[in-house]
């Protein structure tokens, strides 16, 4: 801190003096003059000449870039990011979005516009290091005394002020020494943006690490351990050790169907396809195979899996000349029943969407090797109805 | 009335009593954190925080157990945790009324009692935060109720009055802790100067951010103070018909009407007020403040108690009203439910400490007795509770078919967590009036006979 004189004080006893100490010396320091008070002292800006005070255009600035991006915000996430009906409104509500458009003008306005813009960018502070805050006065000034300061460079310009201000009426004076300048260097305007950047990552950063811990805390984590009975899972509950409870001995399904055959060969013998082949039930049929056989037999139904090698069972071709010759029924009771590796389906789909995917497996069987009359007549649909419904051919 | 003392009723009265310099004002203000506190102060600590940990062992035990621990239950969901966020809430209204809306209207009285009011309401806010938060049942995921983007691609529902009310509490909860700093600011200056302790002047010359008092900041402080002012009046009212519409907006019979907003705000009005007096009551006296914070204000506050007591009086007649005149079976019936159903005790406790009592306010005799005002303000914060629990447990518990009616009682855990919250309000309140300057003395000399310029007088 350079030890040049910097201030001279003036202190006054009460607000009328200080209004007649700046009269006094106006004329001579202008500019030059700043009262220090310990509350403030109405039209003393008058006398002092200050400028009226802009922070009302700040707010009024932070006040509509509030209501913008509030309404913004939800007009967007409401019209383009998250279309949801909420109570049958329409998605750009504009009624409902009035409270938070006003809580948040009001929070711009207030914070960042009125304090954040009043105390930092207008008023400079905080600012620690200014002389003034180390003199002798500071503490009078703010309890009960006015002081009228005058800038001054040199010691023979204190000495003039000095008298000046005592001619004025002040009993006291003070010479503060020092320099109000908070620094220097490039980096300085860019200190405090620094340190919100910093402080962001370190937060950023422990919020991170916290979350990753957070899930084993044993209150957070206490949903996960519920005493319930989960599907798949052990449970020391029961004396097998299962979760999930065998079926009572004797238990019939009420969809369950009665099955005359035993083997897929007899079933061929006993069971027609209930089902006409139309265009419907093919399109069933081709659902239901796609849902449920594809991952096994392939597209086509040439048995080439979509399953990893983990899957070691072999999927029949279901190209081979004897399933192309087995009667429906044959399907139909591997489809119920399943074969060997195969599990059956019967419980897990209806009857008639298991004769429905028969035919789109007769349907399949046909294609992959159609005769040209087969060809012809598929492009002559597929001519007519350029939108060819799935399973027709 | 003779003719002077009507006189006497309407003259400007003195701000504060007798003759006071403006050293002697801070001498007053300032002597509680420059001195040890007395016995009953920390007899009332050790009181107060102990509530406030049984509050906080309690709330602790309900997220270990899950909010099942309280009393609500089906058909009434919302129970004590509601009425007491908006009980809560409402108090803070008082302070924001007094530091804001009379600033506006010059009213000077204010200045002894605004930092006392604001202080609690942010307190009370405080208090009221934390009943959404824990109503939730899992208080770790309470930033969900914010918009931030998430992996869930989901935003909140912008629609909704509980989304609001998010952002309506938040801001009013910043809002006035700013207000609050920035008044404190002048005065953190004085503390910073008169304080001998290398401690203290650390802190208050940290937070006071080396104010100096200069002509040009106060400009533009004061300017800035009046659009917070202004910007907190609009702010205040806008929080309790946000917290109406929580009700209102719903389809519930005895919820759904458009008197709630105006009629929350005179409410919150009135309990705060109310508050403010029996916090008042006893802070002016313990800490000798009684020349500052004079009888005069205390009166003008009960006027105010007065008032707004009358409008929730209007109100709670014209719910009446137009249940009867709007013709809605449903809604007649619940308001039949509520002066003679099975809460009836609680709609006449509630009118009786509303409505009546603070009718005696009307006579000068009892809005000048401490031991009245007291008294009566408790009976408003007793009431103003029971309005808010009146509220929401007469329009649950019948639900639309009477199988699924049913009666909330609350538990053990309900009544600690709120007496909890007592523990905290009034612990931060101590606190604050050991560390913090409880008056606004820049605000106060301001005010003082002489010292503007050109009003003559008080010259040494
Ligand atoms: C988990 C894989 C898997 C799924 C899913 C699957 N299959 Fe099979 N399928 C097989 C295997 C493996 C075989 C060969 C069984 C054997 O060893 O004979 C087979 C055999 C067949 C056979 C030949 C039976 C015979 O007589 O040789 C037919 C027909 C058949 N499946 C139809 C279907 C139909 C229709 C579906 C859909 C409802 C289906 N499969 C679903 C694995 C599967």
């Amino acid at each position: 801190m350079s030890d040049r004189p910097f201030l001279v004080l003036g202190l006054f006893q009460d607000a009328d003096k200080l209004v007649h100490g700046i009269r006094a010396l106006k004329s001579t320091y202008g500019d030059k003059l700043e009262a220090y008070t310990p509350y403030p002292i109405h039209g003393i800006e008058k006398e002092l000449g200050i400028p009226k005070s802009h922070v009302g255009k700040i707010v009024l600035a932070l006040g509509l870039s509030g209501l913008t991006l509030a309404l913004g915000f939800q007009s967007w996430v409401f019209t383009t990011d998250y279309q949801i009906q909420f109570g049958g409104k329409p998605y750009f509500s504009w009624a409902s979005f009035v409270p938070i458009v006003f809580e948040v003008t009001v929070l711009l306005a207030c914070i960042v516009g009125a304090v954040f813009g009043m105390l930092v960018l207008v008023n400079k502070l905080p600012h620690y290091s200014h002389p003034i805050l180390s003199s002798r006065s500071m503490p009078k000034i703010t309890r009960d005394r006015f002081a009228l300061a005058v800038s001054v460079d040199t010691a023979e310009d204190a000495a003039r002020a000095e008298a000046a201000l005592r001619q004025a009426g002040a009993p006291e004076t003070e010479v503060v020494h020092g320099t109000d300048e908070i620094g220097s260097g490039p980096l300085l305007p860019l200190k405090p943006v620094l340190a919100t950047v910093i402080i962001c990552v370190l937060a950023g950063l422990g919020t991170w690490h916290l979350q990753r811990l957070w899930n084993k805390l044993p209150l957070i984590s206490i949903m996960d351990e519920q005493t319930k009975v989960l599907p798949f899972r052990a449970n020391a509950f029961y004396p097998d050790g299962q979760s999930m409870r065998p079926l009572v001995p004797g238990t019939v399904s009420r969809s369950a169907e009665y099955a005359a055959w035993t083997t897929p060969e007899e079933a061929g013998q006993m069971l027609v396809n209930p089902l006409s082949a139309d265009s419907l039930t093919l399109a069933k049929g081709r659902r239901g195979y796609e849902t449920h056989c594809l991952v096994c037999h392939g597209q086509l139904g040439d048995g080439t899996k979509l399953l990893s090698d983990k899957y070691t069972g072999a999927p029949a071709n279901l190209h081979q000349a004897r399933l192309k010759e087995a009667p429906d029924g044959h399907l139909f009771a591997v489809v119920t029943a399943g074969k060997n590796t195969m599990a059956g389906y019967g419980k897990d789909i209806p009857a008639a969407d298991r004769w429905a995917i028969v035919h789109y497996v007769r349907v399949l069987q046909r294609a992959l090797d159609a005769s040209d009359a087969d060809v012809q007549a598929a492009q002559a649909v597929a001519a007519a109805a350029p939108v060819a419904q799935g399973g027709s051919h | 009335m003779s003719h002077e003392a009507v006189l006497a009723e309407i003259r400007p009265k003195p701000l504060v009593v007798g003759e006071v310099s403006l050293g002697a004002v801070d001498d007053a203000v300032y002597a509680p954190m420059e001195s040890k506190p007395p016995m009953v102060w920390w007899v009332a600590l050790a009181f107060t925080s102990a509530l406030m940990l049984l509050g906080f062992a309690l709330i602790g035990y309900t997220f270990y157990e899950g909010i099942g621990v309280w009393g609500n239950n089906d058909p009434v969901f919302w129970g004590w945790d509601i009425t007491n966020f908006v009980f809560w809430v409402g108090i803070g209204h008082a302070g924001t009324l007094i530091s804001a809306v009379l600033f506006l209207f010059r009213q000077r009285w204010r200045n002894a009692i605004a930092r006392l009011a604001e202080a609690m309401t942010i307190f009370a806010v405080m208090c009221a935060a934390i009943y959404p938060a824990i109503h939730v049942g899992r208080p770790w995921f309470a930033f969900w109720l914010f918009p931030y983007p998430n992996q869930r691609g989901m935003w909140i529902n912008f629609n909704s009055p509980l989304a609001w009310d998010v952002f309506a509490v938040s801001t009013y909860f910043t809002v006035s802790l700013f207000f609050w700093y920035v008044g404190l600011i002048p005065d953190l200056a004085s503390a910073r100067d008169r304080a001998t302790g290398k401690v203290q002047k650390a802190v208050f010359g940290a937070l006071s951010l080396g104010w100096r008092g200069a002509a040009r900041h106060w400009t533009h402080y004061e300017k800035a103070y009046m659009i917070l002012a202004g910007l907190a009046t609009p702010l205040v009212l806008s929080v309790h018909s946000i917290v109406s519409f929580d009700f209102a907006t719903s389809v519930i019979p005895g919820w759904h009407t458009t008197i709630f907003p105006p009629y929350f705000v005179a409410g919150a009005v009135f309990s705060g007020f109310a508050m403010v007096v029996t916090v008042l009551v006893f802070v002016r006296k313990i800490m000798r403040l009684d020349h500052l914070i004079t009888l005069d204000h205390m009166e003008v506050m009960n006027k105010v108690i007065l008032t707004t007591g009358s409008i929730v009086g209007y109100a709670y007649g014209m719910e009446f009203f137009i249940a009867w005149y709007g013709g809605v079976p449903a809604e007649h019936y619940v308001f039949m439910n509520r002066a003679t159903g099975p809460y009836a005790w609680a709609y006449w406790t509630m009118v009786s400490c509303n409505v009546i009592f603070p009718q005696l306010f009307w006579f000068r005799k009892i809005r000048r007795s401490i031991v009245a005002m007291f008294i009566i303000s408790i009976f408003v914060n007793i009431g103003m509770w029971f309005e808010r629990f009146v509220i929401i447990a007469t329009s649950l518990h019948r639900d639309y078919l009477p199988s699924a009616w049913g009666y909330f009682r609350p538990t053990l855990v309900d009544m600690g967590i709120f007496a909890g919250t007592f523990g905290l309000f009034f612990t931060m309140i101590l606190l604050f009036s050991r560390t913090l300057p409880v008056i606004a003395t820049a605000e106060l000399k301001a005010v003082l006979p002489g010292a503007q310029p050109g009003h003559g007088g008080h010259h040494e």
